[in-house]
């Protein structure tokens, strides 16, 4: 394997410089196009910025985010179920009996 | 070397990989490839550029609560790996992958779509037939699919190292 020196960063910089300041250049020319982003300092990014950051906000941030820890504690509630010798728990009484895979 | 019977940490870690891995698929298939809805669609309805710039924030949490979820999976993964009581069993891990999509399809289906009603599948119908295939088919049938092949399982014993790949 090719270990990566200095030197080598050096030269793998210079070949990819070029496309970064393009890209760069590319998104400044283009920043009207997208000057409605939450945090652009335009009348449609201050809108779209009060849309969110309001007083519904803790409200809809419980709303998105409820399925998550309920979907967490069935998980682990099956976990824990299984490992007490649930339907789908191996059987253990004969240890040596089972099968590998 | 046969005796690892401990399949909650595989069957944790499958169940979490699989419900962050459909959210993921759910975030891109309908929110972004196919635009039927996003999170907060039946809230801030994504008629104006205002309204799918506020949904794509919301969208954006969702993936990354996923994401939180789907890593969550990857380090229970690698640990159960390395215990020589958990069995390493492609049909317990499959089965948990499936089992938990479809709990997580399920939970997410029955919260967002039918109580909080924050979206709907095709949000431009309201509340319809899709949401109902949702939940029994992403749902219930994954759950039960996940189910049937961890059971095909239940035999499998042998540790990671020792298992076929």
């Amino acid at each position: 394997m090719r270990t990566l020196t200095w030197k080598s960063w050096r030269e793998r910089a210079s070949i990819a410089m070029p496309g970064l300041v393009l890209t760069l250049g590319t998104l400044l020319a283009s920043a009207g196009s997208v000057s409605a982003c939450p945090v652009c300092d335009t009348g449609t990014g201050r809108q779209v910025r009060a849309g969110i950051f309001n007083e519904d906000f803790v409200p809809n941030l419980l709303m998105s985010s409820l399925p998550f820890p309920i979907f967490i504690g069935a998980a682990m509630a099956l976990r824990a179920w299984s490992g007490r010798g649930g339907a789908i728990h191996p059987s253990t009484t004969h240890q040596g009996s089972v099968k590998p895979e | 070397m046969t005796n690892a019977t401990n399949r909650g940490p595989l069957l944790l870690a499958g169940t979490l990989l699989g419900g962050g891995l459909v959210g993921f698929v759910d975030g891109i298939v309908l929110h972004q490839v196919l635009q039927v809805h996003n999170l907060m669609s039946g809230k801030y309805a994504p008629t104006t550029l205002v309204n799918v710039e506020i949904n794509m924030f919301w969208d954006g949490l969702f993936h990354a609560m996923c994401w939180m979820m789907t890593v969550a999976g990857l380090v229970l993964l690698w640990r159960a790996g390395a215990r020589a009581d958990v069995p390493w069993s492609t049909r317990t891990f499959l089965g948990s992958l499936i089992l938990g999509a479809g709990l997580f399809n399920l939970v997410e289906g029955l919260i967002d779509h039918h109580l909080l009603r924050i979206h709907n599948v095709v949000q431009r119908l309201g509340e319809s037939g899709w949401d109902y295939a949702f939940l029994v088919v992403g749902g219930v049938a994954l759950i039960a699919l996940g189910w049937a092949i961890l059971r095909t399982g239940r035999g499998d014993a042998t540790p990671r190292g020792h298992a076929h790949p």
